[in-house]
């Protein structure tokens, strides 16, 4: 086996055989025997010149096994078309929107799931607000809390169980005890609030506001800086010129009653 | 000689072949563990380092003591080499995880992923098909990897196999999620994230915008490819429901589906979890659409004698307007891996004629 290089159906039958688990139970692929399979391994450990040739040949048989196995999740699935049903007339905001989806299940994507003055299991003017990865996506490596979010259920003595619900209707992010973005559900004022804390130079993120049910077309922010006297990119912090954080705040109004999710277009694209 | 000697006689002599075959298979294990860490878990210098070589050599031997713990679980039918390499690649994973090896963490998880998602599909209780129900799943999948990773030192791989072991912790998981109370207001009930903490493999690191931009070619180049390329429409649309349903028993109930009515679903499937614009995706669609407007007889070559004998009732009706389940063989779940192997196989091959795959 030395003196020869494998042969790409060799490489082919290998990485079916050893790799892919869609090629188990194919009789017409005839898999490999062990003493065969040994045989290409004694090669490959010595030649690699082959062993490149495998290494191509199994990410783009793997690819496309992930491909398969790769779905979205319904929160996902939902900024997805919240995403393409978009179409700005700026040309700009369609070349962020367009590799926002490109990038999408790629890069993670943060959302916050909002039930809105809503009947919800039975219960009725429900708001809540919970988030996926919004830590990861506004600020890498902090902790997420939602605090005000709070649910206990308890079975009483009596026959019968009391359900006590406490809901909260905001969540925020926190990065050293200090609140770096704040999203807050109104009801009375049928308002949703999102404020952001970010460096001045950073570009403000595009923000939607989707239904779920799609009963209209999602709505789409780019926070105000507000909280910004100077207008300054930096300041200086004892003896160091340090970036600015200004506060960014973008406010969806008349909010129907129903379940949104707010997607934040990710910081790094 | 007492009865309990005796068995104990028999224990010594047997474990004493059992030695005799490990050394006569000595080699064959340890190529097997070096070729699968250079080729799956980018360690080239398991080739030359010496004590990378008597790591390998080390990781074998424990293997052999696995599988002679495990040989109980051996099926006679099956070859032993495979079996073996199998306990073998499977403890050289697991003292990858243990030591939070990321490559070792991405392949676990690819591996495992779909299945242990299925385990819990069908144990929860609940409505398929809901986003609800889907998003629990994932939920409970991701949960599942979370609790392996924390109780990884648990695991003995003496006793059985990591799938198993995950097989467990899914349906512990499964079972709270039936009993606890608070699972009576579904969709508030928050997950303890703090509790099961993060697993450094399930959240794949940000890739370049270079990155990005290659994997969404790929991707788009795997679709066109799929439709355009892959074969008979009938396994081009199982592929298609691989990627769109949760479960593979899924694709087996749309049996009583006309191949039209499976295009249209998973067309529609694709506009909403697909990265690319509707029009991409129409226009892929092209190429099966205008293939299930014909005569099943057109399609089949008079060549594939297999195929036009067991579709012979079906050969004069248009392909759009037959059922899948016309195509399902005795076992259509081995028909979904085969198929969905031909496509690859298929696609594969004119990757290397277009120079997308260059070997």
């Amino acid at each position: 086996m030395k003196e020869r290089h494998l042969t790409d159906k060799e490489i082919e039958m290998y990485v079916d055989t050893e790799y892919l688990d869609m090629a188990q139970s194919d009789s017409e692929s005839g898999r490999l025997s062990m003493e065969k399979v040994q045989e290409i391994e004694d090669h490959i450990l010595e030649c690699e010149k082959c062993t490149l040739k495998v290494k191509k040949m199994m990410d783009f048989s793997m690819s496309f096994e992930e491909w398969i196995n790769t779905s979205l999740t319904p929160v996902q699935k939902t900024v997805l078309r919240g995403l393409k049903e978009m179409s700005p007339a700026d040309s700009g905001l369609r070349r962020r929107l367009l590799s926002w989806i490109k990038a999408f299940g790629q890069s993670t994507s943060a959302s916050v799931k909002i039930f809105f003055n809503t009947a919800l299991n039975g219960a009725s003017n429900i708001t809540k607000l919970s988030g996926d990865n919004l830590d990861a996506m506004l600020n890498p490596g902090l902790s997420f809390q939602h605090p005000v979010v709070e649910l206990t259920t308890r079975q009483g003595k009596n026959k019968g169980s009391v359900i006590k619900k406490e809901l909260g209707n905001q969540l925020y992010v926190m990065a050293r005890d200090k609140r770096t973005a704040e999203i807050k559900a109104d009801p009375n004022e049928r308002k949703i609030i999102v404020s952001i804390l970010s460096e001045r130079t950073e570009e403000p993120p595009i923000i939607f506001l989707i239904p779920t049910d799609f009963s209209e077309k999602p709505a789409m922010k780019i926070p105000d800086i507000i909280d910004d006297e100077t207008g300054a990119d930096t300041i200086k912090r004892g003896q160091q010129m340090v970036e600015k954080k200004v506060r960014m705040e973008a406010v969806f109004e008349a909010v129907d009653p129903g379940k949104y999710v707010l997607a934040i277009e990710p910081r790094k694209m | 000689m007492s009865e309990v000697e005796k068995i104990l006689q028999n224990v010594k002599e047997t474990r004493t072949e059992y030695l005799r075959l490990k050394r006569e298979l000595s080699g064959f294990l340890k190529t097997r563990l070096r070729a699968r860490m250079k080729l799956q878990f980018d360690r080239s210098e398991v080739s030359t380092g010496k004590d990378k070589v008597k790591n390998i050599a080390r990781k074998a031997d424990e293997a052999w003591d696995i599988s002679w713990a495990r040989v109980v679980n051996y099926n006679l039918e099956k070859d032993f080499r495979e079996w073996l390499s199998g306990i073998g690649i499977e403890y050289l994973l697991y003292s990858l995880l243990k030591k939070k090896d990321k490559k070792a963490g991405n392949v676990f998880y690819k591996r495992y992923r779909t299945a242990i998602k299925s385990v819990i599909a069908h144990s929860l209780y609940g409505k398929k098909g809901t986003g609800y129900f889907s998003q629990r799943c994932e939920e409970l999948t991701l949960r599942t990897f979370q609790r392996f990773d924390k109780y990884i030192h648990n695991y003995n791989p003496y006793k059985s196999g990591l799938y198993t072991y995950l097989q467990t912790i899914a349906q512990n998981l499964v079972r709270d999620e039936k009993t606890r109370p608070e699972n009576l207001v579904g969709e508030f009930n928050e997950q303890d994230e703090e509790e099961e903490g993060q697993t450094y493999w399930a959240l794949s690191s940000e890739p370049s915008p270079d990155e990005s931009e290659q994997d969404y070619r790929m991707e788009r180049y795997i679709l066109e490819s799929v439709l355009k390329n892959g074969g008979y429409p009938w396994q081009k649309l199982v592929v298609l429901l691989s990627k769109t349903m949760e479960d593979r028993e899924d694709i087996v109930a749309q049996g009583g589906n006309k191949l039209s009515e499976l295009a249209e679903l998973t067309k529609k499937e694709l506009y909403v979890s697909s990265f690319h614009s509707n029009e991409e995706i129409d226009a892929s669609f092209s190429y099966l659409e205008e293939e299930l407007e014909k005569k099943l007889s057109d399609l089949i070559p008079l060549r594939d004698h297999r195929s036009r004998d067991n579709l012979s009732e079906f050969l004069e009706e248009k392909t759009s307007d037959i059922k899948l389940d016309a195509f399902f063989g005795k076992n259509p779940r081995k028909n979904l891996r085969d198929w969905n192997h031909r496509v690859l196989k298929r696609i594969r091959k004119q990757a290397m004629e277009d120079g997308v795959l260059e070997l």
